[in-house]
């Protein structure tokens, strides 16, 4: 590991002052001109001021930061805790962490006096799925005249667990799990199906659905719209691997569409009060029982986490729980849609991208 | 998208106002004399009107059309209402407009931009009329504000601004390291000009070891027998120690001595020259001697000559015995003297303290020579300046008014006079504006004037106030930059006496900073300088080995290790980042000769998405672009495996780029 370093570079500016400021020493000392010597002196004094002046020991900034978990692409507000153990206060820094700043400009710190902890916010926006120990700011400066740069880059032990970003799933599949809707019969909400929203009613619509009490108050026919109950258990099974022969890098769009599917998919059921059995097949399988949002939380960071695995076959026994259930999803992230395993899925299995491309 | 921050508009018209101070200072700092206001104002106002104009933004005929007319306009009537100017100041008259139009359009760019072309311009200023260190240092103080506003901006267009204001007290420490780093950058630039000084020169200066400031090799140039107004009395001589006085009876050798080393008979209105001279080689033991006039007493000197003078002879007027040179020639009539070979360091002076007596002064036989005056001389000029001054009546009066009026017409200055006159001369005696110059041009002036009326004189050259020895209590050294010139009236047997019309005031003056190197003279007067501690204070902070020892202290301090150790944040190493730019740079352009231009501003992997569409993407050029941005923005290092990632992406780029080289180029509409 290489020590730690601020590194002074010229900027643009400085560094067309250096060279006239070069440039004018040599004419000086060559012909022994005052005239000379009075225009090196005052283009090189403001590069000497500034280098001196020059702020070296931006490394030594220690940031502190909340764990955090996002999703890809959602824009969220960093609260950094930052002090300086340098010499000096800390003048017109700008602070950048590259992976999630990307779209953001910079900060401009407010000045920092040594050893006194400042609090200060940073837009942030993470655009890649990933689960990060370690967060990597970049420090820079120009005070105080602009004609060199100082940087630093300050590594952070943190926790960014990015999740997959969500996508919208069609209503086919959102209500495939679903117990077939019938319009209520009765105002029990067990063991019928549930309440969704209202919409307006139309023509071929069977009347016996109409809202009495909002057709009344709105003045035109407003019918429920019901959703079949969810079983109390529904199983996911998210295959990571791609299929025999292919490339492990390809299929990445494919791949992050359905981890984020499954993600969203994970969430709808969660709200309708599922259960979820998941399978995670990669490298090794891994059983999830998601029951609460700490298994809902360790099973997104496991998306986060996630790559696409070489192929291989998957023991019949890891199926076991699943084939149970009235209903699965099966998620095929790494584009193997010909799998034996999802072939010899009893009940209803719903299979979620395999039309995406 | 980038969101810029919004610079406050109380800093960007403090940066608009310190644009403007520096240029004024620049334009401040030319000669009003080469360069009429009229003409200032001719090559401005067209330039800033433009500037006013082109924050409406007009199309480029019409930015063109109207800088044409605007400044043909100016010119015509600068022209007419000012008439001509020189041909130095019309060229250095060529930066102004970009200047006006750069420093009042204030765009992006042109904050740089203006503030070179007014260290421009002040240079140019500094050429043509010499260094005024009190507009120097004005314009380092304003640039460096000026610097320092635009990295402010900078800095506030680049990152987002915090939320919260910041406190009035960090406010005020942030001016207070502002206007320290402004003084800071005034001390650096004495001290740069300081250190420079003292660098050896190939063109010559006090620590080179020239061949003309070795003792067997006599200097020929300096104080010769010629010497042409405009290239300054010293040319080539430096800033070097010549002569070291001391007076045997260990008293104080006197302030106001001259030591004459030659002297001018022939004018010209460019030139003086020595005229004819009769040496004779004196005879026997080679001493100079004079009888001494009664009346006053014969004092002694002992003067030695350091190796830049070994080719003269330093005598004070009134000389009556010098000796212990073996080689003079002389010529006692004129009070010439000279060694040939040069041989011998130092030399015993017996001379005479002479004031000049009521009498009308004497040339005797030499009269002739010394009344001539130049041919094409306007001596009706010179006649109707004498007239206004009132020098007329007996030759006392005459050169009290001379001088008392060259002190009111004239101003002492270390440069050239400039003016619209082809000979310096003329320049400095009948100029309109700034009538400036040096000593040479006071004697030449004055000589003229006195043999304008009649009475004869000639211009002594040699040094005059020196300054005490440190390591000799008493004695004084004399120097390059002490050189003088002065009058000298011949009155029969008392011989030449000194008139020395420069004004007392300025041949005092110590010289300071870059211009105690100039080609022009500094007749000094340290002991009028040296009951000031702070001068003296200053003088000996000016030195460039003390600023240099403060730098390098300065240096260290800044350089030094922290003493404790603290909790060091890791970082990535710089060098691996760069190395991985270059192969990724490489890898890059193999793309781009494939086809794949990476976009500005584009990511990798927006540029691997856009490959990946074409279906050239291979799983190496991913591999590479991963490991190049473990690497910039991971924290990783650029190991041996990260390497060969890159390097790997490489070749297949490179074998890509082969590929679809030697494919033929597909139809446009098969492409599909």
């Amino acid at each position: 590991m290489a020590k730690p370093a601020t590194t002074i570079e010229f900027t643009l500016r400085g560094r067309i002052l250096a060279w006239l400021a070069a440039l004018a020493a040599g004419a000086s000392w060559l012909a022994d001109d005052a005239n000379a010597r009075i225009a090196a002196a005052m283009l090189a004094a403001p590069l000497l001021v500034d280098f001196v002046a020059k702020q070296r020991r931006l490394h030594q900034t220690v940031l502190s930061l909340p764990p955090r978990r996002t999703a890809a692409g959602s824009r969220y507000t960093e609260h950094v805790l930052l002090s300086h153990l340098g010499r000096s206060t800390l003048r017109e820094c700008l602070l950048t962490e590259p992976r999630t700043m990307r779209t953001e400009p910079p900060a401009l710190l407010p000045t920092v006096p040594r050893g006194a902890p400042t609090t200060f916010s940073l837009r942030q926006c993470s655009l890649t799925r990933c689960h990060q120990l370690e967060r990597v700011f970049l420090l820079e400066s120009s005070w105080p005249l602009g004609l060199f740069r100082a940087r630093a880059v300050c590594r952070v032990t943190a926790d960014l667990v990015t999740e997959p970003a969500r996508v919208p799933l069609s209503a086919e599949v959102v209500q495939a799990a679903s117990e077939v809707e019938v319009a209520p019969q009765d105002r029990s909400p067990l063991p019928g199906p549930e309440f969704h929203s209202l919409r307006e009613h139309r023509l071929d619509d069977e009347a016996r659905g109409v809202h009495a009490l909002r057709s009344a108050a709105t003045g035109t026919l407003v019918r429920r719209v019901t959703h079949g109950r969810v079983p109390r258990t529904v199983g996911v099974v998210l295959d990571l691997r791609r299929p025999p022969g292919r490339a492990l890098h390809q299929g990445v769009r494919r791949f992050e569409w359905s981890l984020g599917a499954c993600a969203s998919l994970v969430a709808h059921l969660r709200g309708r009060g599922a259960e979820l059995r998941v399978l995670v097949i990669a490298t090794e399988a891994a059983n999830f029982h998601v029951r609460g949002p700490a298994q809902e939380l360790e099973l997104l960071t496991l998306l986060a986490e996630a790559g696409p695995s070489p192929h291989r076959s998957v023991p019949g026994e890891q199926f076991e729980e699943l084939r149970r259930l009235a209903h699965c999803y099966w998620i095929p992230a790494g584009a193997y849609l010909a799998s034996p395993e999802f072939a010899a899925m009893p009940g209803s299995v719903t299979l979620v991208g395999g039309d995406f491309e | 998208m980038n969101v810029a921050g919004q610079v406050r508009p109380a800093v960007r018209w403090l940066s608009a106002v310190l644009q403007l101070v520096c240029a004024a200072l620049a334009l401040g700092n030319l000669p009003a004399a080469a360069l009429p206001p009229g003409w200032l104002l001719a090559f401005t106002l067209p330039g800033a009107a433009l500037g006013l104009l082109s924050r409406l933004r007009p199309s480029a005929w019409q930015r063109f059309a109207a800088a044409t007319l605007m400044q043909t306009a100016a010119c015509w009537l600068a022209l007419e209402f000012v008439g001509p100017m020189t041909r130095p100041a019309a060229l250095a008259c060529t930066i102004l407009p970009p200047l006006a139009f750069a420093t009042v359009r204030q765009d992006e760019a042109d904050r740089s931009l203006a503030l070179f072309l007014s260290f421009c311009v002040l240079l140019i200023g500094v050429i043509l009329d010499g260094i005024d260190h009190t507009m120097l240092g004005a314009f380092v103080l304003a640039a460096c504000l000026t610097l320092r506003c635009a990295a402010h901006q900078q800095a506030r267009q680049l990152g987002r601004l915090p939320e919260r204001a910041p406190a009035p007290a960090a406010r005020g420490s942030a001016i207070a390291a502002t206007v320290l780093v402004a003084v800071y950058c005034l001390l650096a630039t004495l001290a740069f000009d300081r250190a420079l000084a003292c660098l050896p020169s190939p063109a010559g200066g006090p620590a080179a070891p020239t061949p003309s400031s070795r003792p067997d090799q006599p200097r020929s140039a300096g104080l010769a027998d010629d010497f042409v107004l405009g290239g300054g009395l010293l040319g080539g001589l430096g800033n070097e120690q010549l002569v070291r006085v001391r007076r045997p009876d260990g008293e104080a050798v006197p302030s106001d001595l001259y030591l004459r080393s030659g002297f001018f008979t022939v004018p010209d209105l460019d030139r003086w020259q020595i005229g004819p001279v009769r040496a004779r080689a004196l005879a026997g033991n080679g001493v100079f001697q004079r009888d001494p006039r009664p009346g006053a007493a014969v004092q002694q000197l002992d003067i030695e000559r350091l190796p830049g003078a070994m080719n003269f002879v330093f005598a004070p007027p009134s000389t009556c015995r010098l000796g212990s040179l073996p080689g003079l020639l002389a010529d006692h009539p004129r009070e010439w003297l000279r060694q040939t070979p040069p041989a011998g360091t130092r030399y015993r002076v017996d001379y005479q303290r002479l004031s000049p007596p009521q009498l009308e002064p004497d040339a005797g036989p030499l009269d002739a020579a010394l009344i001539r005056l130049p041919q094409g001389l306007d001596i009706h000029r010179l006649d109707a300046l004498l007239a206004r001054w009132s020098a007329d009546g007996p030759a006392a009066q005459v050169l009290q008014a001379v001088a008392d009026g060259l002190a009111r017409h004239c101003r002492y200055d270390r440069a050239e006079p400039v003016g619209p006159f082809v000979h310096p001369l003329e320049n400095f005696l009948f100029a309109d504006g700034d009538r400036r110059g040096f000593c040479m041009h006071f004697a030449s002036a004055a000589a003229l004037m006195l043999r304008l009326r009649g009475i004869p004189c000639r211009i002594g050259v040699g040094l005059h106030g020196g300054g005490p020895d440190p390591d000799e209590p008493g004695a004084r050294i004399y120097g390059s930059q002490h050189a003088h010139a002065w009058v000298e009236v011949p009155y029969g047997e008392l011989g030449y006496l000194v008139f020395d019309p420069t004004p007392p005031g300025d041949r005092g003056r110590t010289p300071t900073f870059a211009a105690a190197t100039d080609a022009g003279d500094v007749a000094d007067a340290p002991e009028a300088a040296a009951g000031l501690p702070w001068r003296e204070l200053f003088a000996w902070l000016g030195q460039g080995q003390v600023l240099a020892i403060v730098l390098v202290l300065a240096l260290i301090v800044v350089m030094l290790p922290a003493r404790t150790p603290r909790a060091a944040a890791a970082a990535t190493p710089a060098p691996a980042a760069r190395q991985a730019r270059r192969l990724l740079a490489r890898l890059l352009q193999q793309l781009a000769r494939a086809g794949h231009v990476r976009r500005h501003r584009d990511t990798l992997e927006a540029f691997a998405r856009e490959l990946a569409q074409h279906g050239h993407l291979c799983p190496e050029i991913a591999d590479a672009f991963a490991a190049y941005q473990d690497v910039r923005f991971g924290g990783s290092e650029l190991d041996a495996d990260r390497r060969e990632r890159l390097r790997r992406g490489l070749l297949v780029a490179q074998r890509l780029t082969k590929q679809l080289a030697a494919q033929p180029p597909v139809p446009a509409s098969g492409s599909q």
